[in-house]
């Protein structure tokens, strides 16, 4: 599906596939897993190790941090992190760096992936990448991963999914039981970015929130089962009338 | 031997595969339609990079259960959602030459994460192995385990009255989110 079905200031960019593309291909060499049976070439390191010293006089690329990670993959992050902080690579960029290696790693480097991506804080860049790498690649735990990451980013990672929510696209059926669960986000917030699910195009979407709405409080749940009992899905439709009769019971 | 117990051990599935699961509710469907394109089909489960494909070595049965109930806590939701999982058999894997590797899962269930491999091909492999599923689904084979809220309950609740150890700080704190928001 088209990024153009969301407005230009809404948009999720495609940068994020090319980004991955990128780290794939300068990664496509790599060790990384404990426990391989097979094995892969060794990769060619064109830079040196960077240290943060010389990073900081020259700035950071992708490529230099593709590089790094392939020797020293926690070391690599961290300094990223660490450029971060002194704005020397945006938060944003760095997600876009870092994001798609969470779906390739396994094991410790992966779970610190996963912090420093908390760390950097960046919603909107991780469905960025999620959204344009899985409409380029597939592989559905991009989607999930993200998703993750949102639920744990809380609130402030609300904004970017109501955009989602809005946007009519398929994807959303891996966020729906995040938009459901979010913590520290206003009943009515919700209940509006939901009822936009309720009228997404895909089925899949509107049955995943007829699940979702199943664990809502009583009264977002019997909004919602109200507009999924007139859903053109005769089978959701029916289940909704059922879910609702038994709470208003 | 009575003939019940003899019936148990003809009808035990004790069949091991590699679980590829998924997180979407009712995209399995797509898999008992005829006439579906191997891009639609491999788009979700293995996509087109020729990446790492995460999958769980089990038990047909019940094991099967727990890894995708683990694999569910990795979603981090806080509420049930049915879900579901291929079954990739080793002689597949054979047909087609395509290699998995033993890597260690993240789920904090410790018996399952020693289940972890993964998949490694190319994209043309995938396509081969997406091709040879849906040949098998096609004629009859039992490709496809759907997991519903009932048996998700069950196996977190398991998760949370198992000997510490066995499941991670951070696994618990989820079943324990789930236990408490999930509606059921």
């Amino acid at each position: 599906m088209s990024n153009a079905l969301l407005p230009p200031a809404d948009s999720l960019t495609s940068r994020g596939g090319g980004v991955e593309r990128e780290m794939a291909d300068s990664g496509s060499g790599s060790q990384r897993s404990h426990g391989t049976v097979i094995s892969r070439t060794p990769p060619h390191y064109s830079l040196p190790l960077s240290t943060p010293a010389t990073l900081t006089s020259g700035g950071i690329t992708d490529r230099d941090f593709a590089n790094e990670f392939q020797s020293e993959p926690f070391t690599a992050v961290d300094t990223l992190l660490l450029f971060s902080r002194l704005e020397l690579v945006s938060k944003s960029k760095a997600t876009q760096w870092v994001f798609p290696l969470l779906v390739q790693e396994r094991g410790e480097i992966r779970s610190h992936l996963y912090r420093a991506l908390l760390t950097l804080g960046e919603p909107k860049a991780i469905l960025d990448v999620a959204l344009a790498a899985y409409e380029q690649y597939g592989n559905e735990d991009r989607l999930t991963r993200a998703a993750s990451l949102l639920m744990d980013l809380g609130a402030r990672a609300f904004p970017v999914l109501r955009i989602l929510a809005r946007s009519n696209r398929s994807e959303c059926t891996f966020f729906v039981p995040i938009i459901a669960g979010l913590s520290g986000v206003r009943p009515q917030d919700r209940l509006q970015a939901l009822a936009h699910l309720a009228r997404n195009p895909h089925i899949a979407v509107r049955h995943s929130l007829l699940e979702a709405a199943q664990a809502l409080p009583s009264p977002e749940a019997i909004s919602l089962l109200h507009i999924l009992s007139q859903d053109p899905d005769e089978e959701i439709a029916e289940e909704a009338r059922e879910c609702l009769t038994h709470l208003e019971a | 031997m009575s003939v019940l117990e003899h019936s148990d051990q003809v009808t035990m599935d004790t069949r091991m595969v590699f679980l590829r699961v998924m997180a979407e509710a009712s995209a399995h469907n797509i898999w008992l339609k005829p006439e579906q394109t191997i891009t639609d089909l491999m788009r979700k489960p293995f996509g087109f990079a020729g990446e790492p494909i995460s999958v769980y070595r089990v038990v047909v049965g019940s094991e099967e259960t727990r890894a995708i109930a683990a694999h569910y806590l990795t979603l981090n939701r806080s509420s049930y959602q049915t879900v579901w999982a291929l079954r990739i058999e080793l002689q597949d894997l054979h047909t087609i030459g395509m290699s998995v590797r033993e890597t260690p899962g993240d789920t904090g269930v410790a018996d399952i994460d020693t289940k972890h491999h993964d998949l490694i091909g190319d994209q043309a492999t995938f396509e081969l192995l997406t091709r040879h599923l849906y040949d098998r689904i096609r004629h009859g084979e039992d490709r496809l385990r759907v997991v519903g809220t009932t048996q998700l309950v069950h196996q977190i609740q398991d998760f949370l009255n198992a000997a510490s150890g066995i499941v991670s700080e951070e696994a618990r704190a989820r079943c324990l989110r789930l236990a408490h928001l999930g509606g059921l």
